[in-house]
């Protein structure tokens, strides 16, 4: 069965999307508690 | 497009926050230099214990910012248990033994997670949440 690409491609693309979120939401924290540890 | 799900949650704007934010102001600015001696309430405990009413607010507020928060719902227990977590592990562990700074002190760790604890109960209050917008059309 040939996969429907158009499809697979937009489902990829909501993965990518989903895994920038999660990349910049920890990028985020990251800097954040860097910040409280050493102004807090 | 999907409609997006509102809360009462307020963020920066949130009770629990402001309290929890002045409460650690005042620590800051009138407390901590007027004490002559060391105190491990206010120079220590207090700061950890309002660590995620103050912090979690402004940092759940840039996820929707950023999207990864689908809507504005008052924190559930488990972005409060995530977070509690990951600021037990790195206020108290990783800074003081990887950045060398801070002070590991289990106590401290408690103190994170009892006050995430009760601003999580206040949080999930229904006087606490703000009236919530109608998407509804007319």
């Amino acid at each position: 069965m040939i996969p429907d690409l158009p499809n697979l491609t937009s489902a990829s693309s909501a993965w990518m999307l989903i895994a920038l979120k999660a990349v910049a939401a920890m990028g985020f924290m990251t800097a954040a508690n860097v910040f409280i540890l050493y102004a807090c | 497009m999907p409609a997006e799900r509102h809360g009462g949650f307020g963020y920066w704007r949130d009770p629990v926050f402001i309290i929890s934010l002045t409460i650690y102001v005042i620590n800051r600015t009138l407390i901590k230099p007027n004490l002559h001696t060391y105190s491990p309430l206010f120079h220590g405990h207090l700061n950890d214990t309002l660590t995620v009413p103050v912090a979690l607010p402004i940092y759940l507020l840039v996820y929707r910012w950023i999207g990864f928060r689908p809507d504005d719902e008052p924190p559930r227990w488990w972005e409060v248990a995530l977070h509690v977590l990951v600021w037990m592990i790195f206020f108290e562990w990783f800074g003081p033994l990887v950045l060398h700074h801070g002070v590991g002190d289990p106590i401290d760790a408690w103190c994170i997670a009892g006050g995430g604890l009760v601003a999580w109960a206040l949080w999930q209050r229904e006087w606490m949440k703000r009236p919530r917008v109608s998407t509804r059309l007319s």
